[in-house]
């Protein structure tokens, strides 16, 4: 009824002819604009921009975390990915030895640590540490062992479906990073960038995942304790949008942070990760959820009446299309003896208020 | 088919839908031009090959809503007021009143009762053009139905 009147009414509203002839023009003076530089410049653009966007492509292969089995094998692995840049040879990709000294222990600045897709709580973070915390985990580096290995033997692991960490020094001139498997491996891969040569090099180390593991709980993972076994959506920085019947709106820190406690004390460990062109909706209506997002992805917890609590993150192309999205679904979402409906109380703020003045 | 070739059969297919959108979204003549206008020189340098014409569609439209939402924030220009907006497009009065009322239900709930009802576009679509949850959608949709019907009643009926 209302609905057909809005459609037929609004299919009255089209576009200016004159827009069109606009657009138009100003694609051909693109295209123009395109062949005149090309013609003039070719060889100063290709000269000067080959080897800056050489260096990127390499050091993003192996800031991605690419493990790759062997010299041999990562020469090939560029290789194949730089195909537009056949003019480097063999010897370019795999001549130098990264330092004797031990992985990340000698970085300068501060460190960064990045978790991909794996077991909570590094899931898909990426956080510059503080100087106390940098300069623990470079000693921590410094203590433990790392045996280095030939790497040929071991097949080739790729993100996203490989777990691992990440750690690197942004503000190290060399642009060093390590890349440890948490799946049992017991791999790392050492990477840095020579300031002379511009070339990449790296080494293979055999350590122990648990060792490192403890390290990360010591000395960073304080902070990550903070928050639930999945996503960034409550740190600190971030603000959180609620939705709901009752209540929506922005929540402020202290909302988020209680929020953050209650999560952390449910049980989340019956997890199904749903690809998102599989993904098949619960089938009831959401009783709430928050949302936080910027220009390049947004984080949604969905929360259901029965305990089910959906993390949905999407990540947008360049252009601003859906470009991948990521949904884990957790079952039967409680703790002890409270309720998941209590969660979704936590929405209005007046009540969770009180509920907070009676503890 | 060339590349000009292809941008004057997505203005053709599309041109209106995009216009529709950004003029109900920013109530505004003007940003309403210059949004589509970006959307299809994006377009024009950067789409990619579509698998089919759902795909094309879904794309022009969420680039368009990603550029709307850019203008939103740092809004300078003033909106224009809907029945002068609504002059050109709206020759019975009926269909004048019913898009008055969209225009003043608030942006949050107008924009996926534009792109639902006007447009076509299922829930899924919504929820990936928008960036939110399909729940999220589908309450914004019930709420903006709402909405949209209260404003219609108590200013035109």
């Amino acid at each position: 009824m209302l609905e057909k009147k809005l459609k037929n009414a609004a299919d009255k509203i089209t576009m200016p002819e004159s827009l069109k002839i606009r657009i138009l023009r100003e694609c051909e003076n693109i295209s123009a604009a395109e062949n005149n530089e090309y013609e003039d410049n070719q060889v100063f653009v290709v000269e000067k921009a080959k080897p800056r966007y050489i260096r990127r492509i390499i050091s993003g292969i192996a800031a991605c975390a690419v493990l790759v089995g062997g010299i041999g094998l990562a020469g090939k692995s560029l290789r194949n990915s730089t195909e537009h840049f056949s003019e480097i040879s063999d010897e370019e990709v795999s001549i130098d030895k990264a330092s004797d000294t031990k992985p990340m222990s000698d970085a300068a600045g501060i460190l960064s640590f990045s978790g991909f897709r794996t077991c909570p709580p590094y899931n898909e973070s990426d956080d510059l540490l503080d100087e106390t915390k940098s300069e623990n985990m470079k000693n921590f580096f410094g203590s433990i062992n790392w045996e280095e290995i030939d790497g040929t033997e071991y097949e080739v692991f790729q993100l996203p479906k490989v777990d691992c960490i990440s750690i690197s020094a942004p503000e190290d001139e060399r642009e060093c990073s390590v890349t440890i498997s948490m799946d049992g491996s017991n791999i790392a891969q050492y990477t840095e960038v020579s300031a002379e040569t511009d070339i990449l090099t790296s080494k293979y180390y055999r350590i122990d995942e648990d060792e490192i593991r403890s390290g990360i709980t010591t000395y960073i993972l304080d902070y990550y304790n903070m928050y639930p076994p999945f996503g960034s959506i409550f740190k600190k920085t971030e603000t959180l949008y609620c939705e709901s019947e009752m209540y929506s709106g922005w929540l402020d820190f202290e909302d988020i942070t209680t929020l953050s406690k209650m999560f952390l004390g449910w049980d989340w460990s019956n997890e199904e990760i749903v690809e998102d062109f599989l993904y098949v909706e619960i089938g009831q209506q959401a009783f709430a959820e928050f949302r936080s997002g910027s220009d390049t992805q947004a984080e949604v917890y969905v929360v259901y009446p029965d305990g089910t609590v959906e993390w949905q993150k999407t990540i947008l192309s360049d252009t601003g299309g859906c470009e991948r999205k990521v949904i884990h679904r957790y079952h039967n979402v409680s703790q002890e003896d409270v309720p998941v409906s209590s969660l979704c109380i936590l929405t209005d703020k007046i009540i969770s208020e009180k509920i907070l003045n009676k503890k | 088919m060339s590349d000009d070739e292809r941008l004057c059969r997505a203005m053709d297919k599309y041109g209106d839908m995009l216009f529709r959108y950004c003029l109900i979204s920013l109530r505004s003549h003007t940003d309403a031009e210059d949004i589509v206008q970006e959307t299809f020189l994006t377009y024009y340098k950067k789409a990619p090959k579509f698998s089919d014409g759902g795909h094309e569609k879904a794309w022009l439209l969420t680039v368009a809503a990603n550029k709307c939402r850019d203008v939103h924030r740092f809004r300078k220009r003033h909106m224009t007021e809907s029945e002068e907006l609504l002059n050109d497009y709206a020759a019975k009065e009926e269909d004048k009143r019913i898009l008055e009322a969209l225009l003043e239900v608030p942006e949050k709930f107008r924009q996926p009762l534009s792109l639902h009802y006007i447009e076509g576009f299922k829930v899924s679509e919504i929820s990936d053009i928008m960036n939110i949850s399909q729940s999220a959608v589908k309450m914004r949709l019930s709420k903006g139905r709402k909405l949209l019907e209260e404003i219609y009643r108590k200013e035109f009926i």
